[in-house]
């Protein structure tokens, strides 16, 4: 319901980026452990630009 | 309901002053239990306990003790100046201690479980400074408190609010899990680096997202951030099909 209620007030974006942030960091600082880091950094790089894109879309809406 | 951050000195002229001494002590004991651990733990012993140790450590150490002890009761008067001392000027020579120390605190060198509970009583020792001097006198004494009841809160959360910020949580707790994982030294710090602030970030962000009110759908939403996330994602597909 709540989450619903989210999507309809136009904050599905913003759920939408933390979700990937959340697993995009979580598969990024697993992957850390391979022997080849390059793909941990490309989603723990994803992981922080979503992360900041959710922020800057709360920060403006509670600015308005 | 008033929850004071006052140091003690301004408590005379409101009659709690009978009840601020215990919740003084208490806010005191707080910062000086766990620090006293953290100090015994992680400076004094390798300063003090391994043979051969610089005399500038053991200095350090002392100072570190000598401040641990000034903060809080500075700051039972004069709050800014106590926490400079108690945490800048404590965490500060306990920094010079082990410099001083070098070779002494090498991984190979430490106990493992003597170096974890330090860390741990360290975290107790900032989070006993976050809430100092924390309530110092009684809510219901003060003249503008409400007795007439609790008051009903105007809304409750929804249930699927806390149910993310239950996943949320998770995630933030398991992101430093994960991070133990990696064992290669230089990249094994990077790793508790990353998955703290990630989880910093979460906490922060998430919570706000998920408690931001509803309302009309919207539009003009900044697109600068997820822009370059969308460039950055079809690099990454780009370069995996190649």
């Amino acid at each position: 319901m709540a989450l619903t209620g989210m999507v309809r007030g136009g904050n599905a974006v913003s759920l939408g980026l933390v979700i990937f942030s959340c697993g995009s960091l979580a598969y990024g600082v697993w992957s850390l452990a391979e022997p080849v880091e390059l793909w941990a950094l490309f989603w723990l790089v994803s992981g922080g630009l979503g992360l900041a894109a959710a922020n800057d879309r709360e920060q403006s809406f509670a600015a308005r | 309901m008033v929850d004071s951050g006052a140091p003690g000195g301004e408590l005379d002229g409101l009659g709690g002053a009978r009840h601020a001494r215990p919740f003084e002590l208490g806010g005191v004991a707080t910062i000086l239990l766990p620090g006293v651990y953290a100090w015994g733990a992680t400076v004094a012993w390798p300063a003090f306990a391994v043979p051969g140790s610089s005399p500038v450590a053991r200095l350090a150490a002392v100072v570190a003790a000598a401040l641990l002890f000034a903060g809080p009761l500075v700051a039972r008067r004069h709050l800014r100046s106590g926490r400079a001392l108690g945490v800048l000027g404590f965490v500060g020579a306990s920094a010079a201690a082990w410099g001083a120390l070098d070779a002494a605190i090498r991984p190979p060198q430490l106990d493992t479980v003597r170096a974890a509970l330090g860390g741990l009583a360290w975290g107790f020792f900032a989070l006993g400074w976050g809430t100092f001097p924390g309530r110092t006198r009684l809510p219901e004494e003060d003249p503008h408190a409400v007795l007439t009841g609790r008051l009903s809160p105007r809304a409750r959360l929804p249930r699927g609010v806390s149910i993310g910020f239950a996943g949320l949580l998770a995630t933030a707790l398991a992101l430093p899990m994960l991070a133990w994982r990696v064992q290669r030294p230089g990249v094994a710090l990077l790793a508790q680096a990353v998955a703290l602030a990630g989880a910093v970030a979460l906490l922060g962000i998430g919570s706000r997202v998920l408690l931001a009110p509803k309302g009309p759908p919207r539009v003009n939403a900044p697109r600068l951030w997820l822009a370059l996330l969308i460039a950055w994602l079809s690099l990454g597909a780009l370069l995996w099909l190649l």
